[in-house]
């Protein structure tokens, strides 16, 4: 018997988000997106910031041209989430949406309470 | 009139040290750790929440002596239960930052002085100014050995009726034999006359129906922090309909003598326990309430604030006498409906 195992190694990008990319990123720079411990009302917090710079183990989510770089460890826990870049009349700017490892995600949207980590179960 | 001191065996002391420190402690606590930096503030009371604001666990946070800001090391001291849960939520929070805990509950010890009449003078908090003893009590040979600098001594942060804490390598200091002996439950039970909570009994609660607000536990003006949401909230609506305050069981309180800050004298050795959670009842059978600790004859409740007081009430057949700490009685106003608004 065969047991088909969908793995979600992905991050999505959602149009708006790749359009803004471009628009603000030159050609060899990129998104990237980091997550903090310790940060934010929800205890982890989604950093962007554009840079230059890959450093290695990092995962690269390309589309259209738009680059998004995620390091590995941040990567574990957005893994299966959504970028999307909102212009709302309350502010402009990236946003992760649906991480299925948020466990809560706090009023702003900024920071996230992750579900316990895998390995740390017993 | 005497002053005691206790060791608090109770506590485990842990050491957090890395450049991240300040940054990790700052998001996951509910204290300004940044006081450390831009003041002389050694100690800070803080507590750590869930996402939803209630209560995981309490710690008493301090500097160590030569506090250097680059390289921030603390002493964090919790209640030994809550040892292992302090490791694994540090540990979770550190992701991507340069801190690490480490236990000293071997080493180091926490100790209280404190007295049911004397206050301390300084302002609460504040490191003592215990210079000349500084050589004595550490002798610099040992600090490399047990990888601490010296010792830490302050008011305690939370009130100043519970004296000053000391957290010291084991066996090193010593007392004045004026100074009478105690021993952790006899702190526990002078901590509860004063009204405050601590340990595992703070688990699940809201911070505010705990009397945390007026204990320096909170900081309302340092941002996010994890729970905050829920702590904003309680405060900007500004009413608060249930307190928690100090009972004796089976115990008249006539020759209560009000001009002391915490009756210690009518703790006493009989044993009325009161099971934790048990409901406190009026003469009518109604709820007004619920045990959050007992030890002993003393205890906590927290209880619907106009229902209270001069009344005869009940918790699992032992009757109770609850009474409202001086401190508190000083700090609350109340208004028309019986319920205390928050003074923001």
């Amino acid at each position: 018997m065969f047991k088909l195992i969908i793995k979600r190694s992905f991050v999505k990008m959602t149009q708006e988000c790749i359009q803004q990319i471009k628009k603000i990123c030159s050609n060899d720079q990129f998104l990237r997106l980091t997550v903090e411990g310790g940060a934010g009302c929800g205890g982890f917090s989604y950093k962007f910031e554009i840079s230059n710079t890959l450093n290695t183990n990092d995962h690269i989510i390309e589309e259209n041209g738009s680059k998004l770089v995620i390091d590995k460890d941040s990567f574990s826990i957005v893994e299966g989430a959504k970028v999307d870049y909102t212009q709302e009349m309350i502010r402009r700017a990236f946003l992760v949406k649906e991480n299925p490892h948020a466990e809560m995600t706090c009023g702003c949207g900024t920071s996230f309470n992750p579900k316990p980590f895998p390995s740390k179960k017993k | 009139m005497s002053g005691f001191m206790a060791k608090l065996t109770d506590r485990a002391v842990h050491i957090l040290e890395g450049k991240d420190a300040i940054k990790l402690l700052q998001g996951i606590t509910t204290n300004d750790i940044e006081k450390f930096v831009s003041s002389s503030q050694a100690g800070l009371f803080a507590l750590f929440l869930d996402p939803k604001g209630r209560i995981l666990c309490d710690g008493m946070i301090s500097k160590i002596s030569q506090f250097d800001k680059t390289k921030p090391v603390f002493f964090i001291d919790v209640h030994k239960a809550h040892k292992e849960f302090l490791e694994a939520h540090i540990q979770r929070y550190a992701f991507r930052k340069d801190a690490t805990l480490h236990c000293l509950d071997e080493d180091m010890e926490v100790q209280a002085t404190f007295s049911e009449i004397i206050l301390p003078e300084e302002k609460e908090g504040t490191r003592q100014k215990w210079e000349d003893l500084d050589e004595q009590l550490l002798p610099k040979d040992d600090e490399d050995t047990l990888n601490i600098h010296g010792y830490t001594a302050f008011v305690d942060p939370r009130n100043k009726v519970l004296g000053t804490r000391t957290i010291s390598a084991k066996e090193v200091l010593e007392i004045d034999e004026n100074i009478i002996k105690k021993d952790a439950n006899f702190y526990n039970a002078f901590r509860m006359l004063a009204g405050i909570c601590e340990g595992p009994d703070t688990v699940n609660h809201i911070p505010h129906m705990l009397n945390f607000h007026l204990l320096n536990a909170i900081s309302f003006n340092k941002g996010c922090y994890v729970g905050q949401e829920l702590i904003a909230r309680t405060h900007t609506q500004g009413i608060l309909r249930t307190i928690t305050i100090p009972f004796i069981a089976n115990s008249n309180l006539e020759n209560f003598d009000q001009s002391l800050f915490v009756p210690i004298s009518l703790y006493e050795s009989n044993d009325y326990m009161v099971k934790q959670g048990e409901k406190i009842l009026d003469i009518e059978g109604k709820t007004i309430g619920q045990v959050i600790s007992c030890n002993k004859n003393i205890g906590l409740a927290k209880v619907k604030i106009e229902s209270s007081e001069g009344k005869a009430l009940f918790a699992d057949g032992v009757s109770l006498n609850l009474f409202k700490p001086l401190w508190l009685s000083e700090v609350y106003s109340d208004d028309k409906d019986g319920n205390r608004r928050i003074e923001n």
